[in-house]
């Protein structure tokens, strides 16, 4: 199997050549480690980290960043989206707060990305 | 009259790191415009920030909140909502709010930090009518991503900036339709992982060397008229094609925002359209410093925070000592590159120098040289340079003393 994946840890997007011979799989074209593993895992089980909103009440505004704690898989990026749509949580929330566990069983936390202070602390 | 030693004009992220830079050894005032700090930040809810920085991959409001509460923590005086009308070469400010009325600031040196702003429409002339349902890619994202409105349900982008390939992609997730990206040059304006993860991930079409030739609609988009160009990027005749919309987005480029710094005859570098800077990121005015996307539009953040922070650090010294300047080498920008900056070295007694340049043409086997006239003093070899991807190169303290000619200049050449 032969695969062509372009790097997405930073900007300089390497083009990475990744060949797969039984268990052997060789890879060429990257420039540093992250490099090299973004390409086993691209071919293997491409995965993203998740990032949206929720909505958020007695905020000091109306929603709520959020992301997943590690990367999930790339198929249920979208899923993970209609899923975190139906929620709602409750201002204050500090950035990095668990926001929901283990979406769609990916092991993965969504947590908030910011501080929102709730309207009365003003 | 309020006084300090270094106010700061602008709280995103350039302006947050060099009012912490400068706090560190002076009295430091932030004016914010908006609400809250952090600039565009707080709506880039996408991943990618801080890896230079932080190593590891943050989202925009982490990266904002970083340095927001490092502010909470520190002396510097913030105020928030508050618009500077005026500046003049003594350092004296004016700014507003719905507090204070008019204020009037006297400082010992100015950060500018106000950013850049996109282009609009009228930047890029598209005929057809006036109707609603056009956004700047910046705006649809703080639409989507701060004030949970849809802007539309069929999208037509046109450029494949950063913001724009981004907005591809968040508009695909907040289930819209993304018809197409239509970008007029022969490639990508945007990072190429961004073309990768944001439009190859969801399958979204980028049709290079097209643009968008007509707007129809009476009150709401109806649809665009989009048209391939040649290589002189001129429409070609008879390749029209009607796609029909109710949102068309504009991701045509950043402009750095210098309103203030054309109020004091500060010398602009047409090139980057902001102020030109030496290697202590000062403008041609003594004490009135630049640094971020006002002085030239980044990639990356982290580049901007470190830069911010050389503004921070020399305008806080500046306070201290008006430091001498010695002479002049010019940082010329050669073969392949569009522009430098800084533009100028003034004092080359440092520990290190970064340059920072676009190429203007894609190369593979590139060579960066760096020229002390005819005597080249640095060379980088990169496999591949790309217009959208900016390039830093660093000289060394050794590099740096034994330069001998008031002309610096930088070439990239292909090696085979």
């Amino acid at each position: 199997m032969n695969d062509d994946v372009t790097c997405i840890s930073c900007p300089l997007g390497c083009r990475i050549h990744v060949e797969k011979k039984g268990d052997r799989i060789t890879v060429v074209g990257h420039m540093c480690k992250k490099g090299e593993e973004y390409a086993i895992q691209e071919v293997k089980d491409p995965r993203r980290v998740l990032t949206t909103t929720v909505k958020i009440e007695g905020g000091r505004q109306c929603l709520l960043p959020v992301r997943s704690e590690k990367q999930i898989p790339k198929d249920l990026v979208k899923k993970c989206v209609i899923e975190l749509s139906k929620i709602g949580i409750k201002a204050p929330i500090k950035c990095g707060d668990l926001v929901y566990k283990n979406i769609l069983e990916t092991g993965a936390n969504i947590i908030a990305t910011r501080d929102v202070e709730s309207v009365e602390k003003k | 009259m309020m006084k300090t030693d270094v106010t700061v004009i602008g709280g995103g992220p350039a302006g947050l790191a060099a009012a912490l830079k400068a706090a560190e050894k002076a009295d430091v005032m932030l004016l914010e415009r908006n609400k809250e700090l952090g600039g565009i930040l707080p709506q880039c809810i996408h991943d990618g920030f801080g890896n230079f920085i932080f190593k590891k991959m943050l989202t925009g409001p982490e990266y904002a909140q970083h340095y927001i509460d490092k502010i909470k923590k520190s002396n510097i005086k913030v105020k928030t909502e508050t618009t500077v009308l005026e500046i003049d070469t003594n350092k004296n400010i004016i700014a507003t709010n719905s507090i204070d009325g008019i204020m009037e600031i006297q400082a010992e040196s100015i950060i500018l930090a106000m950013g850049c702003r996109e282009r609009t429409r009228s930047q890029i002339l598209v005929p057809g009518t006036r109707p609603a349902g056009i956004y700047t890619a910046g705006t649809a994202q703080r639409l989507i991503n701060i004030d949970g409105v849809m802007p539309g349900e069929k999208i037509v982008i046109l450029g494949s900036g950063d913001v724009g390939l981004i907005m591809a992609r968040r508009f695909t997730l907040e289930g819209a339709k993304v018809e197409g990206v239509y970008e007029i040059m022969p490639r990508p304006s945007g990072l190429t992982r961004n073309v990768v993860q944001c439009l190859d991930d969801y399958g979204i079409p980028l049709h290079l060397s097209h643009t968008v030739t007509s707007i129809k609609g009476k009150k709401r988009v109806e649809g665009v008229t989009v048209t391939k160009v040649d290589e002189s990027m001129k429409p070609v005749k008879e390749t029209e094609m009607f796609i029909p919309c109710d949102c068309l987005i504009l991701a045509v480029g950043l402009i750095p925002e210098n309103e203030l710094s054309k109020q004091i005859n500060i010398i602009m570098d047409e090139r980057t359209k902001g102020a030109t800077v030496n290697e202590r990121m000062e403008t041609s005015v003594p004490g009135i410093f630049a640094c971020g996307n006002v002085v030239h539009v980044y990639d990356l953040v982290d580049d901007v925070t470190i830069t911010a922070e050389i503004a921070g650090k020399n305008a806080a010294q500046y306070v201290k000592e008006k430091p001498e300047t010695t002479e002049e080498i010019q940082v010329v920008a050669g073969d392949n590159i569009g522009y430098v900056v800084p533009q100028i070295i003034n004092n080359r007694d440092l520990d290190s120098v970064t340059l920072y340049f676009r190429v203007q043409r894609e190369k593979k086997d590139a060579s960066i040289v760096v020229l002390d006239g005819k005597k080249q003093v640095f060379e980088k070899k990169e496999r591949i340079v790309k217009p959208p991807e900016m390039i830093k190169i660093t000289l060394s303290k050794k590099t740096l003393t034994a330069l001998t000619k008031n002309e610096l200049r930088i070439d990239v050449r292909c090696r085979k």
